[in-house]
């Protein structure tokens, strides 16, 4: 009950001093709220690219070309050595006749081309579908090292370097975007901190009477902790919601009739949304906590 | 109550605020502490209530070493002392019945329960009247009235007052000095630092003289 008490009066100070000082914290509550925009539209970035390279992942392919004239049992021994590795998903047996059909949809202009070189110019095939998890990438490479050197193969062709220089972007602009979110965290924080100091100056001489007729230090600088997670926490939702409305009018408007990355773009995850929020709470909490810490028992 | 050893207050290289101050005080005593200005009165005091440190020395109150107290049980030594200050320090935007209700609230008492026991003690200085009204729109008098029914309203087993009558005149100063040997009668022990020898001589209690920081009559 006691601490029910002194929540109710942390919050009902936090308030009154937030209103008293409204266009201070407006200001404080706007470079949160730029801070954890700049980190939310790399994390936007990051998780539709990462969401896309998932979705890549899933469709990579390894084509075993196989020699010409290649015996049947030993193409029926390669598919059964594919289709018995736990990585496989799966394996399809293209003919040459099959990959010239396919040559002919593709590219009906040169219809005539086979003809022209006097012979079928594509060899037979397996392709190979890699089952899609965490370990793809790695069992592509071991796959391609496996096979390459098999016999009746002559040439092994993947498609993974791409989506792993993807990856590697990814990470960048993970790194950009926590680098610069971080300083502009580290920003927010002493924006926080100088905002709370200067309201606490403005009460000093109630809180010098606070001390001295017995308050703790916990209940002198409850209402300044509050009120830092309330900034940090309204700047953390304005940030998201400025990040929800350029989304709906930018990448809305550019992005949603393309099929840039193969799928549509996405806002946040609802968890990142409020761990966004949330890390703006926290902020505010360190950011009064650094500015108290000197303040006098 | 209150016992001082050897204590040492400089602030800086040049001046020493208090120099080698050993005194007493009873419990229930009623006891002034006197000296012209700059004697190191208001630092004696701060010292008691452990608004500051001695450089040197010990201030042992109600039984506790002010000196060697850890910082989380400095609240609860300032919760059993009433502390009336020159100044007042009364909250301006607070009715004068939540400047003596503020002490409460801290200790997290009910909101019916700090409302009775502040006109309570609101009364017992004849303010009760005008609880509704914000400091500003009283009195010195008045205010130091309400300063000290909020120093009173906890109970206090120490009762110190900073000058409490130096804005004061010389009616009001006999009414808050009445006020506070009602207070002593009910048990509570009390110290006032005033430069007021007239008064001091009315009231014909046991006084502790400094000068330039060294007790000169105790």
């Amino acid at each position: 009950m006691a601490l029910l008490r002194a929540l109710r009066y942390f919050v009902e100070e936090a308030f009154i001093s937030l209103w008293r000082s409204r266009l201070i914290h407006a200001v404080s509550i706007g470079t949160i709220a730029v801070s954890l925009l700049v980190l939310g539209t790399f994390l936007t970035v990051a998780s539709n690219l990462h969401a896309a390279v998932a979705e890549w992942s899933r469709k990579i392919q390894i084509v075993l070309y196989l020699e010409d004239g290649l015996e049947g049992r030993i193409r029926e021994s390669l598919e059964r050595r594919l289709a018995g590795d736990p990585a496989v998903a799966g394996v399809e047996h293209v003919t040459q006749e099959e990959a010239l059909r396919r040559f002919r949809r593709l590219f009906p202009d040169l219809q005539r081309l086979p003809e022209d070189l006097g012979e079928n110019p594509f060899p037979a095939s397996l392709e190979v579908t890699v089952r899609a998890d965490q370990d793809a990438l790695a069992n592509v490479d071991r796959l391609v090292v496996e096979y390459t050197q098999a016999p009746g193969v002559e040439q092994v062709q993947y498609d993974s370097l791409w989506i792993r220089r993807l990856n590697t972007a990814i990470q960048l602009v993970r790194w950009i975007g926590g680098f610069l979110g971080g300083i502009l965290v580290i920003a927010s924080v002493f924006t926080i901190s100088n905002v709370i100091r200067l309201t606490a100056y403005t009460r000093q001489d109630e809180l010098d009477i606070m001390r001295l007729v017995g308050a703790t230090r916990a209940y002198v600088q409850g209402p300044f902790v509050v009120e830092g997670v309330i900034q940090g926490g309204l700047g953390g939702l304005a940030g998201v919601g400025l990040l929800w409305l350029a989304f709906r009018m930018l990448v809305g408007r550019a992005l949603a009739s393309s099929d840039l990355l193969g799928r549509a773009v996405v806002f946040l995850p609802i968890q990142l949304a409020a761990a966004i929020v949330i890390g703006g709470m926290v902020v505010g909490i360190v950011g009064s906590l650094v500015s108290l810490r000197r303040m006098p028992v | 109550m209150i016992q001082a050893f050897h204590v040492y207050k400089q602030y800086d290289r040049e001046s020493c605020a208090l120099s080698d101050v050993t005194v007493h005080v009873n419990k229930g005593e009623f006891c002034f502490l006197t000296g012209p200005s700059g004697a190191g009165k208001t630092t004696f005091l701060k010292l008691v209530f452990r608004e500051e440190l001695p450089s040197q020395g010990q201030i042992i109150v109600g039984g506790r070493n002010v000196t060697a107290i850890p910082d989380g049980q400095i609240p609860l030594l300032r919760r059993s002392i009433g502390v009336v200050f020159q100044d007042f320090k009364l909250l301006k935007r607070r009715t004068i019945l939540e400047n003596v209700a503020f002490v409460l609230k801290i200790l997290t008492v009910s909101s019916k329960e700090q409302k009775r026991r502040a006109f309570t003690a609101l009364k017992s200085v004849g303010l009760h009247h005008k609880m509704h009204a914000y400091p500003l729109q009283l009195s010195g008098g008045e205010q130091q009235r309400v300063a000290i029914a909020r120093a009173l309203i906890n109970d206090p087993m120490l009762l110190l007052a900073d000058e409490p009558t130096g804005n004061l005149d010389p009616d009001m100063t006999m009414e808050i000095m009445t006020l506070f040997q009602e207070v002593n009668s009910r048990g509570t022990t009390v110290l006032v630092a005033t430069h007021d020898r007239e008064m001091i001589q009315r009231l014909g209690k046991r006084v502790i003289a400094l000068e330039k920081g060294r007790v000169v009559t105790e």
